[in-house]
């Protein structure tokens, strides 16, 4: 009888790891095996070696983590603006924040069409500069010749789908901030900057490290929207992951990019805990 | 109505390495209102979250009549609960509520339905059965919480805190008819509180627990008048009783200085059990507070006056101990004064320095 | 003063609502214009015509409607293999205290955190062996996965949220354990699981790198217009993140002020 009991919920927890190692556990191991050891199930460099020498994926790399490193701080700063900004609570403050949270409904591909439907060269904002008369001929944002633009273009998308999931998450911290602090800190007479710099932001930092991991990591696995604007003139690690297995269907290499996400999320994600302490958020006894 | 009587017999509970009972021994006898009283954290909802079988307890044996149910879950032990913060169910309607246990118990419809009449008139809530939680006041939601215990026809009700939630009108008012009710049904009820007032107006018998332990167990006046611990009477009784340390020497009895007269009965019996140094205890009533020195008083300095409307209460310097009084009469003389005091002979109590129990 | 301030107020509001609406807003207009709108230059920047000629197209192409039931399919698995795999997780974290609650939880936090590239492309020899390969079930498998962790995160959240005194009361009147759940527990978070399936089905319904890898012939809608996006028309694409973005905008309307209850764990 108290052994069940003891055991009980490790019971309840059994699909659960099941699943994790079915379905987290299983291709984690598969895709290193698949990486590194060849038919023969011997150790190999040669999958490496052969990603090495393919030139895109320099170009990937470089691409994902350009993507990386201006996004995320732009969706942090929007977000926070934001944030701030509904965190007044007036009239309507429920009615934006529900607005601003519907592109947490929309997929990346989604979002890429969306903006496809923008930026193309018969798209809305060709014809809103000819309007402005800013131009006379359509220009080409998503073209080959112009990577900046297409990159900015891409940019855009990406901001405009993934800023949402930033924005819940710092309003759920914002709302955890007692009232109190920010009435003390008017009291004894800090202006809007003091403020934010020296209490919002401190107390901020467990949802702001959050939403920094989880968006940096997701940053790397960018794909659908690339690939929806810019097809594969611009090179992501995850594009090429797919194109990897879905044209070429070579799984090796396939893992190999797969291989390079995670370590370089790793490392991320390692960086951030070890500049930012952070503190797992404590669940209330029960 | 059913009664039957809870035996707890050298329970130990531990909570991780926190041990919370510690060998508790306690009858509640059948049809009694027990109070369960002490200070919070001291392991009173534990003890009845182990009655309700609830918690296992990691040794000793729960008896409910002559049931053994130690090892029995709570559907099995024929008991009910009014949790502190009610438990009302909040998607359920009133009548859905207190129908719950009958329904667990497979009862027939109509027998329910009779049932539920029964009790909520009794608890004045059958105007309400309609309702969901969330219309219903504090006050309203207790009287929901007891219905439902009492709908069961339990062999013993157990309460947690039922008052706490309740503004201080309303908590008088369900005292008072919480009593009645007890009255009317008998049902052996083990109540929880850590407030002294609601233990001493609604117990037939009160268990005082401190840190896991009961120290002591009696009917409410014995245990305001004998309190088996110096601790006892410091937790019951507004105020507090006061304590003053005194020493036997040649025949006499001094506190401090002043030499404290006492009748040959007592001295006897102090002669008797061959104390010299001891613990008086006096409650702040049983004080009498002269303006002039008369035979047998005590000098005493006043600090502080408060006035309470029907009386008022005298903080007192006497040598080196602060203890407090009632006056009945205005007594004229403000703070800082000198007043003499005399102290009821058959209200002082004798207590042991060193284990700090009662003697006499 | 206080004008100024309310008319900066309506400003902003008025700016952020744009840019957030105004795509959606565009989408739906280029998805119901003919097709020789899509392509006209310059376009008129209120829509002239009404058309449902890219709509026909876009149904009309091979594999469309098959594709959308498929993804119906999909995630109506997944959300039968949540609910049946995140429920008693979630109970046991809120209601039990065991060796190693704290580190699992964090542990299955992480497992979100591992790039879907690095599940997917191992999973495609699994499945061909278990001949899931091109199956929407093993699509639905791995969109379990993926919907899992926050799933059980918000989950346990809304059941640490619901006091237990209300199951220990339906356990003293005599329910048992399984009956307090079934009766006070599961009616008493309904709406919460409710939001967590629906931003489950969401998950499914937007996942297209593992539902592309994993199938050839039974495609969901995502896989499907990613497949086609070398080959097919604006129109037909403008058409494609239209129906993409509907449904699940509809459904995070109806979460909406669960939104912040679900992600406030984080
Ligand atoms: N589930 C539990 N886990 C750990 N400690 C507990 C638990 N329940 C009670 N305790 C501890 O046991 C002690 C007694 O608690 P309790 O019985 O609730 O006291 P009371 O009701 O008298 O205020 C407290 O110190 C409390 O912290
Ligand atoms: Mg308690």
């Amino acid at each position: 009888m108290k052994l069940n009991e003891k055991y009980f919920p490790y019971v309840l927890l059994l699909p659960l790891l099941l699943y994790i190692l079915l379905f987290f556990f299983n291709p984690f191991f598969n895709a290193l095996k698949l990486a590194f050891f060849d038919e023969n199930n011997k150790f190999t460099l040669i999958y490496f070696r052969e990603l090495l020498r393919d030139p895109r994926f320099f170009s990937a790399i470089k691409y994902t983590l350009m993507f990386a490193v201006t996004i995320v701080p732009l969706q942090l700063i929007t977000a926070f603006l934001i944030a701030l900004f509904i965190n007044r609570n007036f009239k309507g403050s429920k009615t934006l924040l529900f607005i601003c949270s519907i592109p947490l409904a929309i997929s990346d591909l989604a979002a890429g069409l969306i903006f496809l439907s923008i930026f193309t060269e018969h798209g809305f904002l060709n014809s809103f500069f000819y309007f402005l008369g800013l131009i006379k001929k359509p220009v080409y944002f998503l073209s080959y010749e112009n990577i900046p633009l297409l990159f900015t273009s891409i940019l855009i998308a990406e901001h405009w789908r993934a800023t949402a999931i930033v924005l819940i998450i710092l309003i759920a911290g914002l709302q955890m901030i007692e009232k109190d602090y920010i009435d003390a800190a008017n009291v004894f007479g800090a202006n809007f900057f003091k403020r934010i710099f020296y209490i919002i932001i401190p107390l901020l930092k467990p949802s702001i490290q959050s939403a920094l991991i989880i968006r940096t990591l997701f940053a790397f696995q960018m794909f659908a929207v690339v690939i929806a604007l810019a097809g594969d003139m611009i090179p992501v690690l995850s594009g090429e992951t797919y194109f990897w297995y879905y044209i070429y269907r070579n799984s090796h290499i396939a893992s190999c990019y797969a291989v390079v996400i995670i370590i370089l999320s790793l490392l991320l994600t390692a960086i951030y805990l070890k500049f930012l302490t952070y503190k797992e958020p404590v669940y209330e006894n029960i | 109505m059913s009664k039957k009587g809870v035996v707890l017999l050298n329970i130990e509970k531990s909570f991780g390495g926190n041990k919370v009972l510690k060998n508790l021994s306690l009858e509640v006898k059948s049809g009694e209102f027990l109070v369960l009283l002490g200070p919070s954290g001291c392991g009173k909802t534990t003890t009845l979250r182990c009655i309700a079988g609830l918690e296992k307890v990691d040794k000793g044996k729960i008896f409910i009549g002559d049931r053994d149910v130690t090892e029995l879950p709570p559907s099995k032990r024929n008991i009910s609960m009014v949790f502190q913060n009610y438990a009302v169910f909040p998607h359920m309607k009133v009548y859905n509520n207190i129908a719950f246990g009958l329904k667990m118990r497979k009862f027939p419809r109509q027998e329910i339905d009779k049932k539920i009449k029964e009790v909520s008139k009794l608890l004045k809530i059958d105007n309400l059965l309609d309702r969901f939680p969330s219309q219903l006041s504090g006050g309203q939601k207790q009287r929901v919480a007891v219905a439902r215990a009492l709908a069961v026809d339990p062999d013993v009700l157990l309460m947690d805190e039922p008052l706490s939630n309740l503004d201080a009108l309303l908590r008088a008012e369900m005292r008072t008819e919480l009593k009645k009710l007890h009255r009317d049904l008998g049902t052996t009820t083990v109540y929880v509180t850590h407030d002294q007032i609601e233990a001493l107006s609604l117990g037939d018998r009160i268990a005082v627990m401190f840190d896991g332990e009961i120290v002591q167990i009696s009917n409410p006046k014995e245990i305001y008048e004998f309190p088996s611990t110096i601790k006892v009477g410091e937790f019951i009784g507004i105020p507090s009783m006061n304590f003053l340390k005194a020493r036997y020497e040649n025949g006499e009895i001094f506190i401090g200085n002043q030499k404290f007269e006492l009748s040959d009965k007592i001295r006897n019996e102090i002669e008797r059990k061959k104390l010299k140094e001891f613990i008086i205890g006096i409650r702040a009533e049983n004080i009498e507070i002269y303006a002039n020195k008369c035979r047998g008083s005590l000098c005493s300095k006043i600090l502080l006056k408060e006035e309470l409307g029907y009386t008022q209460l005298l903080t007192l310097k006497i040598e080196d101990f602060t203890i407090k009084a009632f006056s009945k009469a205005e007594i004229g003389l403000g703070i800082d004064n000198y007043v003499y005091i005399k102290f009821r002979e058959d209200k002082i109590r004798f207590f042991d320095c060193n284990t700090r129990k009662l003697i006499f | 003063m206080k004008i100024f301030k309310k008319f900066a107020q309506i400003i902003t509001f008025t700016i952020i609502s744009l840019w957030v609406l105004l795509p959606v807003f565009l989408i739906t207009v280029s998805t119901f214009s003919s097709k020789q709108e899509v392509y006209k230059w310059p376009k008129n920047l209120l829509p002239k015509d009404f058309s449902l000629e890219s709509i026909k197209f876009f149904f009309s192409s091979y594999g469309t409607i098959s594709s959308f039931k498929n993804s119906l399919i999909v995630a109506f698995i997944t959300l039968i293999l949540v609910l049946f795999i995140s429920i008693p997780s979630a109970y046991a974290f809120s209601r039990y205290y065991f060796k190693g609650r704290e580190s699992l939880k964090i542990f299955i936090l992480m497992t979100r955190m591992l790039p879907i590239p690095l599940l997917a492309v191992p999973l495609t020899s699994f499945y061909i062996t278990l001949s899931l390969y091109d199956n929407l079930l093993g699509v639905a498998l791995i969109h379990t996965a993926m919907a899992l962790p926050f799933s059980i995160i918000i989950l346990s959240g809304i059941f640490i949220r619901i006091s237990k005194e209300y199951e220990e009361a339906a356990i003293v009147f005599g329910a048992s354990k399984l009956k307090a759940f079934l009766k006070i527990l599961l009616p008493l978070s309904l709406p919460g699981i409710a939001a967590m399936l629906i931003f489950t089905f969401i998950t499914s319904w937007n996942e297209v790198f593992a539902a592309s890898i994993l199938t050839v012939e039974n495609r969901t809608l995502s896989a499907h217009i990613l497949n086609l996006l070398d080959a097919s028309p604006l129109y037909f694409k403008y058409a494609g993140g239209f129906f993409l973005s509907v449904p699940a905008i509809i459904f995070i309307f109806f979460i909406r002020n669960y939104l912040m209850k679900m992600w406030g764990g984080f």
